[in-house]
């Protein structure tokens, strides 16, 4: 068992005298622990009135996205032992996003442009009776970009989005991909105008953060060049 | 704060999108949930889903419904089994015709895997049944019928935890919820209210279910005075890793996966030789506690190993990545070089809130209706899976019986029209003040406490082999739990994002029916399909063939029964 | 500070392709230009060879497409990163116009330069 400084932003919106401010607590920790583990530790047996989002503790529901240690990652997938220092964790909330409380952030805005890139499949024809057929090698094509569990790691860790919070931002953009490199998809046409503007894939400069932050590993930054090469070859 | 919409989905599972979309194609659909659609845990589903669709092999619907009854040790209901097979094919083609990325087979084709208790000519040898999209088979349908739900205009109200349904004169009026975000109280006054409110694995210490599976609908149900059906029957899945309970898919060994004693031996074949590992998740979960039991664990310890070596990394890296990846993120274990310590884990609720075949609610859990009340997936039992689950046959009911429950409700609609039965302002105030009631109680226990103990209780009393003196002494536990519970503390006594609010309301819940799995356990002195008590090790046809109904009155339990419906095939006994 | 789509503007599309054609051309350039500084036949950097060098029509229009290009390449990429930022409509069109004059003017400086050198002796 080691002891762990766990230095947690505070915010609470409904208290006007505080402003927002880091807390430590220490805790008894294994050196196997995530830090959702000394997060939940905490919450049920210290200070009950940290907030934060967390479900299914094994990376695939996307809700405890934070940042620790100054790098976004899910906590349930943090590894104390894989920290430089695991005594000593600092949790922050995703940044430029408005903050609800302590770690919960506003995904308001998040959604809406997941919603603007028509997530779903367009397709006029009517289905045959039994599935469309497609071919394992087409299905590979949209394999990576059907990963994504939303945690928003991506967004919050882009420069460009940082700065312009009109730009679509990686998660949206990966979506929009996985839609329009899917064989079985018409959609291309209604879809793409969202893309092509000011503050669509023109916005990405390959920082390549949002790979550098994706808790599943997916090459976010080539499936934008991939949508950017579609539009150029549409039009020319 | 009053919200008005014609149809209220409680849940944003695979049940509850697939019945939005269904009802949003003619009426104002309204999803509410505490989580964001994406994260509800039918995402957490790897292995796949089942349809006898014969895409790689010969398969026949009449197969699939003869597992699935053998699966239920004959507790399930042959007619609602009848259409759960057979509105398999549509529902699958369905999901694929919305976009679903399912694996494919060569020829382009949704591709098929094998899976316990599947079997080819009534029992003869594991089928190539389970459509899959490699381990992230609920993921990609879960976000798929997300996709459509936003395409389909469905309004969703993401973060608002549900604290009672108001039903009045056997009609349901609408329910009242705590908005997280918003930081108020909320009734929502519906025509017709659906709950898809999935399962309750967090009452048990090892689960792999999510933080947010503490079974609220059934809680919530509970309170409103209706009936809860077969609550004894709780799932545990073989192979939970060892410590966390992180679901490892039975499609691991649908792949060929072994698991292996400290002896280095396929323990399997001594219990289940002919479908050996794919035997049933009742089976395989006794066969490797009793392993464990007679010191046959690995070192000692409370676990065995699944072994996925054999299967070499390219196979692994293109049907099972998902686990790998958590394998090696959360354990620190690679399964392409180590074998992954594994336990049985509390998994899925059998019982759940009692409908018919197409959704509709029964407040006493035989014929009385609840007007305009309806439930499908985890937490309702229709009842397809009996005493034990077939494996890949959840997602399945999900997606059937969301789907039924959908277009009754459109048919409902169609007939009544729209106009709501008046929201009884007493009962909506009476909801809010109880929620009110959890801050301003003054006692010196911790919520964080009493759930540990109840975890506990649950697991080693209440879990894979039950017996009359262990399951007293549990009910006596839970009991003197909740009288502890009247005292508890909350630090948090603001109105935003308060989660230790909405912990405590969670607690309450597991707290109400916990009781009933306990006492329904008691109760049912025979052993069938995941309820096996070692004082009645046998299945009892003549006194025990029959559904459990529970009703809380007044704090006191009431049993009532009811018969199973068999058609077709009748009860055997029951080898694999 | 929250999301506002703000409809389908003009593409970026050529824009994007076109700062990569200008790339590839401006790194070409740039070889070729260290080469004939340094490595050709009238090798030396005094006024009258420069001159002399420019004075051929070939070599002119190469460093006229080279001061286009260059321009056109760095003021595009300038503009990129400040749409980088959130701003106003107005904001936005008054850099826009910066970026453009300064573009003109110093592309008008670079031809009036070009075309009136001195003939040499």
């Amino acid at each position: 068992m080691i002891q762990v400084k766990v230095k947690v932003y505070r915010f609470n919106p409904e208290n006007d005298q505080q402003k927002p401010r880091f807390e430590t607590y220490t805790v008894e920790a294994d050196p196997k622990d995530k830090v959702l583990d000394l997060l939940h530790r905490i919450k049920w047996e210290q200070d009950g009135t940290l907030a934060f989002r967390r479900s299914c503790a094994h990376g695939i529901c996307g809700s405890c996205a934070m940042k620790i240690n100054g790098a976004n990652m899910l906590a349930c997938e943090a590894n104390l032992k894989n920290f430089k220092d695991p005594t000593n964790i600092i949790v922050e909330p995703l940044q430029s996003l408005p903050i609800i409380k302590d770690l919960v952030v506003d995904l308001k805005d998040f959604f809406k442009k997941y919603e603007i890139v028509k997530p779903y499949l367009i397709n006029k024809t009517p289905p045959p009776t039994k599935e469309r057929f497609q071919s394992p090698e087409d299905r590979q094509l949209i394999d990576e970009a059907t990963w994504c569990i939303q945690c928003a790691s991506c967004s919050t860790s882009c420069p460009s989005n940082w700065k312009n919070p009109n730009f679509l931002g990686p998660a949206a953009l990966l979506k929009s991909y996985r839609y329009n490199f899917d064989s079985r998809d018409e959609g291309t046409a209604e879809r793409i105008h969202v893309l092509d503007t000011n503050d669509g894939v023109w916005r990405c400069h390959t920082i390549f953060n949002c790979v550098e932050a994706c808790p599943k590993d997916i090459n976010i930054t080539w499936h934008i060049s991939q949508l950017k090469k579609k539009l150029v070859s549409r039009e020319y | 704060m009053i919200i008005k919409h014609d149809v209220v989905i409680v849940g944003a599972g695979l049940a509850g999108l697939r019945a939005a979309l269904e009802a949003s194609r003619n009426y104002d659909v309204a999803v509410v949930s505490k989580l964001f659609p994406t994260r509800s845990h039918s995402g957490a589903a790897q292995g796949g889903i089942a349809a006898s669709l014969g895409n790689v092999e010969e398969d026949h619907i009449d197969w699939h419904f003869f597992d699935t009854v053998k699966g239920s040790d004959y507790l399930g209901d042959q007619d609602a089994i009848e259409y759960l097979v057979n509105d398999a094919h549509p529902a699958i083609y369905e999901l694929e015709h919305m976009g679903c990325p399912f694996s494919r087979t060569p020829e382009g084709k949704i591709n098929q895997r094998k899976f316990g208790g599947h079997t080819k000519n009534y029992g003869e040898g594991p089928v190539l049944r389970a459509c899959f999209a490699a381990d992230r088979t609920g993921h990609m349908i879960l976000h798929t019928l997300y996709d459509q739900c936003v395409k389909n205009n469905v309004r969703f109200y993401s973060e608002f935890y549900v604290t009672d349904i108001i039903v009045k004169d056997n009609i349901i009026r609408g329910i009242t919820a705590y908005d997280m975000e918003g930081g108020e109280y909320v009734a929502m006054h519906a025509k017709t209210v659906m709950f898809g409110t999935g399962g309750y694995g967090r009452a048990f210490k090892i689960t792999s279910n999510a933080h947010a599976n503490t079974g609220d609908g059934l809680g919530v149900v509970l309170r409103a005075g209706l009936a809860l059906e077969d609550l004894e029957f709780v799932q545990f899945h073989p192979t939970g890793v060892y410590k966390y309970g992180i679901l490892v898919s039975e499609g691991a060994r649908g792949e060929g996966a072994y698991l292996i004693n400290n002896d280095g031996e396929r323990f399997m074949e001594k219990y289940a030789p002919k479908l050996m590992e794919l035997a049933p998740r009742d089976l395989t979960s006794r066969s490797i506690q009793t392993e464990i039991d007679e010191g046959r664990g690995i070192n000692g310890e409370n676990c065995v190993h699944l072994d996925l070596r054999h299967l070499g990394e390219a196979k692994i890296n293109e049907r099972l990545p998902e686990i790998r990846s958590f394998c090696r993120k959360i354990i620190g274990i690679d399964p392409v070089e180590e074998p992954i310590p594994i336990e049985p884990t509390a998994h899925y609720s059998m019982g759940g809130i009692p409908v018919n075949v197409d959704g509709e609610v029964l407040a006493d859990g035989k014929s009385q209706k609840v007007e305009g009340f309806y439930a499908a997936g985890e937490c309702s039992c229709v009842s397809v899976h009996g005493a034990n689950r077939l494996g890949t046959n959840s997602l399945l009911e999900a997606v059937v019986f969301g789907r039924r429950a959908g277009k009754t409700m459109v048919k409902f609609l169609n007939a009544k029209g729209v106009d709501k039965a008046d929201l009884p302002e007493d009962q909506v105030k009476a909801s809010f003040d109880r929620i009110e009631g959890f801050k301003t109680r003054t006692g010196e226990e911790k919520v964080g406490t009493i759930r540990k103990e109840l975890q506990q209780v649950m697991m080693t009393k209440v879990g894979v082999y039950r017996e009359e003196k262990g399951l007293k002494e549990a009910l006596e536990k839970v009991r003197s739990l909740e009288k502890r519970f009247e005292k508890i503390k909350i630090d948090d006594k603001g109105m935003k994002f308060n989660t230790d609010l909405t912990e405590a309301l969670e607690l309450d819940n597991l707290l109400q029916f916990a009781e009933l799995i306990v006492s329904g356990a008691l109760n049912r002195q025979e052993s069938r399909g995941a309820q096996y008590r070692r004082d009645f090790p046998k299945r009892d046809d003549v006194n025990w063939l029959k559904h459990t109904i529970a009703v809380k009155k007044d704090g006191k339990i009431q049993y009532d029964y009811k018969p199973v419906v068999i058609t077709k095939f009748q009860p055997q006994e029951r080898k694999y | 500070m929250s999301f506002q789509y703000e409809g389908a503007g003009k593409s970026g599309s050529f824009a994007w392709f076109f700062q990569r054609i200008t790339g590839v051309i401006l790194f070409i350039q740039v070889l070729a230009h260290f080469y004939i500084a340094h490595n050709t036949w009238d090798a030396g950097h005094d006024w009258a060879t420069i001159i002399a060098r420019l004075s051929n029509p070939y070599m002119r229009t190469f460093y006229l497409v080279f001061v286009i290009l260059g321009l056109y390449h760095g003021l595009n990429g300038l503009w990129s990163v400040l749409r980088d930022y959130h701003m106003s409509a107005g904001k936005r069109k008054l850099l826009f116009g910066l970026v453009v004059t300064v573009g003109i003017f110093i592309g008008t400086l670079g031809f009036i330069t070009m075309l009136t050198l001195p003939a040499v002796q």
